[in-house]
Formats: structure tokens, sequence, C-alpha cells
């Protein structure tokens, strides 16, 4: 009887210890969890993201981007607000109007997603005083961006401009020698 | 007794389950754990390359090359594979005779899995040869993204995407014109 009395309190000790490092370890791996799924969804948003800019939705455009949305490229002298993007994008799609983005690689990391892709389209009118050439044009680019509740906060797009314009017929000069 | 006796295999039971809840779960957490312990790694690996280039010292730079980088390693360009890291170790090289002061902050590094992404702006001033331009001594600002896979702690393969190419030119003093102009 005493015996048994003793082991109790002991089977019961370690029985709580268990539980409590179980609390303080599951918690962590439900933080894990949800990061996961966190990363998800960020990488769903980018994905509807183009899906929009492809379909030449802007209203869905929109409302996927937050409210302090900027836009990030080389040569920018500033950031684009998400009006101004969707200018920007009307201007290419009057031009290329079958533009498209497609996905190569799509990773995230909590907040931050980078996409891979290949953008294509047709020169069809005029773009940048260029005269429509009617070619099938490709750019790469490689983007980075920042997904906020659900929105693009932050969208940073690195594109092989120099190739696009030269197939569209322009080439680098020095700017001295135009003179 | 005959309750003690009885309870004794319940508590027995209840510990057994909680024990190997818990190591399902333990194994899964510990799986995350190592990932993310990866990742910083391979993170703190990829911003020493960037440390090599910045500290002006080109013994440096290579020294860290080897620490990075693994020897059968590949490194995709706009103009062309470096094969292995005598080639790595030859671009970097080429980049301290083309440019001076170069400076390479990072403005947004993630990993994911064996993958490390930064965005990083090339700064650096013009004193050197560079693709038919001669030295300009002029100042680029540009920003340009890398890639790296890792394995076992190394650069297995990396992207080194100049496709912000065109802002350079611009920088280094060329325009765009339309190919016929000069006729």
């Amino acid at each position: 009887m005493k015996k048994c009395l003793c082991a109790v309190p002991l089977i019961l000790l370690i029985c709580f210890s268990s539980a409590c490092q179980d609390k303080a370890a599951m918690a962590e791996l439900e933080k894990a969890r949800n990061l996961v799924q966190t990363e998800e969804q960020n990488k769903a948003v980018v994905r509807q993201y183009f899906e929009a800019i492809d379909a030449q939705n802007y209203s869905r455009v929109k409302e996927l981007s937050a409210d302090d949305f900027s836009f990030q490229s080389p040569g920018l002298p500033e950031p684009l607000g998400i009006d101004t993007l969707i200018q920007v994008a009307k201007v290419h799609y009057a031009a290329f109007p079958d533009w498209r983005h497609k996905i190569e690689t799509l990773v995230a990391e909590g907040d931050n997603v980078a996409v891979k892709l290949i953008q294509n389209g047709t020169h069809k009118a005029e773009y940048e005083g260029i005269p429509p050439t009617g070619k099938e044009v490709t750019m790469p680019a490689q983007c980075l961006f920042v997904i906020a509740n659900g929105k693009v906060r932050v969208f940073w797009a690195i594109e092989n401009y120099l190739d696009f314009y030269q197939q569209l017929g322009m080439e680098l000069k020095p700017i001295a020698a135009m003179k | 007794m005959k309750k003690c006796l009885c309870a004794v295999p319940l508590i027995l039971l209840i510990c057994f389950s909680f024990a190997c809840q818990d190591k399902a779960a333990m194994a899964e957490l510990e799986k995350y754990r190592a990932q993310a312990k990866l990742e910083e790694q391979n993170k703190a690996q990829a911003k020493r390359y960037f440390e090599g280039l910045d500290s002006g010292d080109v013994e440096k730079a290579l020294a860290i090359v080897d620490e990075v980088f693994m020897p059968g390693c590949i490194t995709h360009s706009a103009g062309g594979d470096l094969q292995g890291i005598e080639q790595v170790k030859q671009y970097v090289k080429n980049v301290f005779l083309i440019w001076s002061d170069l400076h390479h902050p990072i403005e947004q590094i993630m990993a994911t899995g064996d993958i490390v992404i930064t965005r990083i702006i090339f700064k650096a001033k013009q004193t050197g040869e560079f693709m038919g331009i001669p030295a300009t001594g002029k100042q680029v600002s540009v920003p340009v993204i890398y890639i790296y896979r890792f394995e076992d702690g190394k650069v297995k393969e990396g992207w080194l995407d100049w496709d912000s190419s065109l802002v350079m030119m611009m920088q280094l003093g060329m325009e765009l014109k339309p190919t016929e102009a000069k006729k």
C-alpha cells in the first residue's frame, strides 16, 4: 500500500513535466506550422497578382495592393504607387495586348516572396516612340515581394530591359556620339 | 490496495501516450529547427561573399570565395556560365580590375530550403575597361539580385542577375538609340 502511494506522486510529476515541456514545444511547433501556412498564402497572393495583371483586371490588382504599396525597379528615380503602376501597365498593354507573365519559380520566406518569371508578348502598336515591329518579344524578370495581410506592400522588379529594347531594334551608343 | 493497482496502469498508459505524441511532434519540431538553422547559416555565407568584395582586398575576397563556394560550383550570368571555383575567382579578380570603391549593401535577403536570394545594390567606381567602355571614373549604383543554391554549407549553384545592365550602361554614359540612326 505504501509503495503504491509513493509511486503515484512520482508518476504524476513525470506526467506533469512531460506535459509542460510538451506545451512549450507544441507552441513552437504551432508557430512553425503557421509560418508555413502563411508562406503558402503569400505565394498564392503573388500568383493572383500576376493573373490579375495578365487579365488587365486593374480593380483586382488594386484590391491585392496594400495602402502603402510601392513598386520599385532599377532606373526609377522614385518608387511608384499602385495608381501610377496601373497607368504604366495600361501603356504597356496598349502596345503589347497579349503580354503575359509566366512564373518559373516561386518561393517564400515569411512575408518575402521571390519570383523568377518570363514575360512575353507581341509588339503590335507604338511603344515609347518605337513603331510597331510585330515581333514576339520576351523579357525575363526576377521579382521580390513583401506581403502584408494578404496584400502586396512592396514589389521589386528587375527586368532585362536592355535585351527587351534590343529586340525592338534599339542599341546602346555613347551619349557623346550623337553630338 | 486494489484501487491503487488499478490506477497505476492507467497512469502509465497516460504517460506513455504523452511520450508518443511528444515524440512525433518533437521530430517535426526538430525538422523545422534544423531547417531554420541551415537557412541562417546559408544567409551568413551569402553575406560573407559580399563582405569579401567590399573589403577592397582582392586576396581576402579570393580567400572568402574558397570558404563560400564549392569547388565544382556553377554560376550562371548573362555573359555565360562560370564553371568551377577557379572561374569564380577569375571573375572576382576581373571585378577588382574594373571597379574600385566596391560596396554591396544588402537591401533584402531571404532563405528557403537550400536557396538564398539577395537584393543588393552594386555600388562602384569604374576605373577599368568594362564591356568596351574605357574607364570613365563614373560611379554606378544598380540594384541586382543574386540567387544561391547551397549544399553542405557552400554554394553549389549561383545566378548573377545582371538584368539591370541597361541602368548601369546609362550611368556609364550610354543611351539607347534606334539601330538605323547611324545610317
